[in-house]
């Protein structure tokens, strides 16, 4: 794959979640409002905003979840959806069970699955308990598992809205640096967070937008400190 | 065409379906959630088709059975109705709420569309098992009953598939009206009441008789009731019950998969 391939492109993107009448204008209903970026192989691209300016519902249009009304998405390569992680867990059935369906919900392969069982319980350090029911579990536990499996298998695509702080420090540490091992290796990420600190040290670029609009696309440092002193 | 138009139309394709895998993973993920969590709800299902049966068999074995039939053939004859009808019903309102049932999920992940539609109606076929069950027991005890397979699995097949369909149809209509999915369960009381269940054709009126022949329940309770009749007297045209019902499955894989994005909005 040459490096100047996007992996993920949006061309002037605009999504409501109202239901369109015909002919009528809904531009003021807009969650997303004519957005564009793309994303090459090894880039990343933080989001920020304030809640409800549209950050999430631009992560879920990524992830595919929703198509937009105008404009298009396209993406290559195996994205991991680290949206709420845990999102598919059957609480009754053994942390093995579950790797095996949230694995197969998020569209991985269960041969690679399989190979990979050992590796993502090593990882979320729950090997001795991978036969035990989730729920007795904890929720950083899970959030671990849920972790794990997404990242196993090295995405191409990492989508990560808001889920920096897994577990416990140890673990959100190592989480982490997961993640900064996937870029380097040459996912491209999209973060989107309120932790400016994550998003200045994991993203290069960065989009601030509000009421769906994009306010500034720039350089991840001088965007988020213009937020900063935009809101104070 | 309006701005807005550009993606009304999307056809349906392979990855809109879940793998046998995924498929047998969220079966156990359902199954569980249902049975495991609820001991009341396992035995209910179990008991359900046999008490329906029993209330209807003693309120109107007096009134419409006593002339011609033994107690014993209006059982089989009453169970069969029910445990069609029952399956009907849950599996309309399952199918059509499914996705909306599971939208923790379908709004967190992108998955194959009709996973969770599937999976439903599966989960449904458990119930009519356990429904038939009963049927064979009280047409073994009886003796003089024929069990045509290959009719019964024919009208099992019919029944699923337009159910299914159906159901993906409301699921739609849910999207555009909410109330729909309330109404839905009045809807069915009123056509069960309707279909030959506890009472046989011949008592309709000659002038309403063309009328309620609209119901399309009624072919499916036919067709269910000639696998298992004693004589066959009606031949139940099992192609046009399958052709029939594919076509309305169509129906509903197209309705879902070009206004999918108007479902994923409304969860």
């Amino acid at each position: 794959m040459s490096r100047d391939f996007d992996l993920v492109a949006l061309e002037r993107v605009s999504f409501s979640y109202k239901n369109k009448i015909r002919g009528s204008n809904l531009s003021s209903h807009l969650t997303l409002d004519n957005i564009s970026f793309t994303l090459k192989k090894g880039e990343s691209l933080g989001i920020i905003g304030r809640n409800g300016s549209g950050k999430s519902t631009l992560a879920k249009l990524v992830a595919g979840i929703f198509e937009p009304d105008t404009g298009s998405v396209t993406k290559r390569g195996l994205i991991a959806p680290l949206i709420e992680l845990g999102a598919g867990f059957e609480y009754e059935l053994s942390a093995k069970e579950n790797l095996y369906l949230y694995g197969l919900l998020i569209g991985l392969d269960y041969k690679l699955l399989k190979q990979c069982e050992h590796v993502i319980f090593e990882f979320a350090e729950l090997s001795e308990k991978k036969n035990m029911p989730l729920r007795f579990f904890s929720s950083g536990m899970v959030a671990r598992l849920g972790f794990s499996i997404a990242t196993v298998l090295d995405p191409e695509i990492l989508l990560i809205d808001e889920i920096l702080s897994v577990g416990d420090k140890e673990f959100a540490a190592k989480s982490r640096k997961r993640i900064e091992q996937l870029i380097a290796k040459g996912s491209c990420t999209i973060l989107v967070s309120h932790d400016f600190d994550a998003i200045r040290t994991l993203t290069e670029r960065c989009i601030w937008i509000e009421n769906g609009k994009i306010v500034e696309f720039g350089d991840s440092r001088s965007v988020t400190n213009n937020y900063m002193l935009n809101i104070l | 065409m309006g701005r807005y138009d550009g993606r009304m139309v999307s056809s349906i394709s392979r990855h809109d379906f879940p793998s046998r895998r995924l498929l047998s993973h969220v079966l156990k993920k359902e199954m569980i959630g249902k049975f495991q969590r609820h001991l009341f709800g396992s035995i209910w299902i179990f008991l359900n088709p046999l008490l329906t049966s029993i209330v209807m068999i003693t309120a109107f074995y007096g009134i419409f059975g006593v002339k011609r039939a033994s107690l014993i053939d209006y059982s089989i004859y009453v169970l069969t109705g029910v445990v069609l009808v029952q399956f009907i019903n849950a599996s309309l309102i399952n199918v059509s709420m499914s996705v909306y049932s599971a939208r923790g999920l379908y709004s967190k992940i992108k998955i194959p569309k009709f996973t969770f539609p599937i999976a439903q109606q599966m989960l449904q076929q458990v119930n009519l098992l356990i429904g038939l069950l009963y049927v064979f027991l009280l047409v073994t005890f009886s003796g003089n009953y024929t069990i045509r397979v290959p009719d019964l699995v024919l009208s099992i097949l019919s029944v699923t598939v337009f159910t299914g369909g159906l159901g993906l149809v409301f699921l739609v209509v849910n999207s555009y009206f909410p109330d729909f999915a309330t109404i839905l369960p009045i809807g069915l009381q009123a056509v069960m009441y309707l279909t030959p269940v506890f009472y046989t054709e011949e008592i309709w009126p000659e002038k309403v008789k063309h009328i309620l022949a609209l119901n399309p329940l009624l072919y499916f309770v036919r067709a269910f009731r000639y696998a298992i009749a004693k004589e066959s007297t009606q031949a139940a045209n099992f192609t046009v019950i399958l052709v029939s019902s594919t076509l309305v499955l169509f129906f509903g894989l197209l309705l879902v998969s070009s206004n999918w994005n108007r479902v994923m909005k409304k969860l």
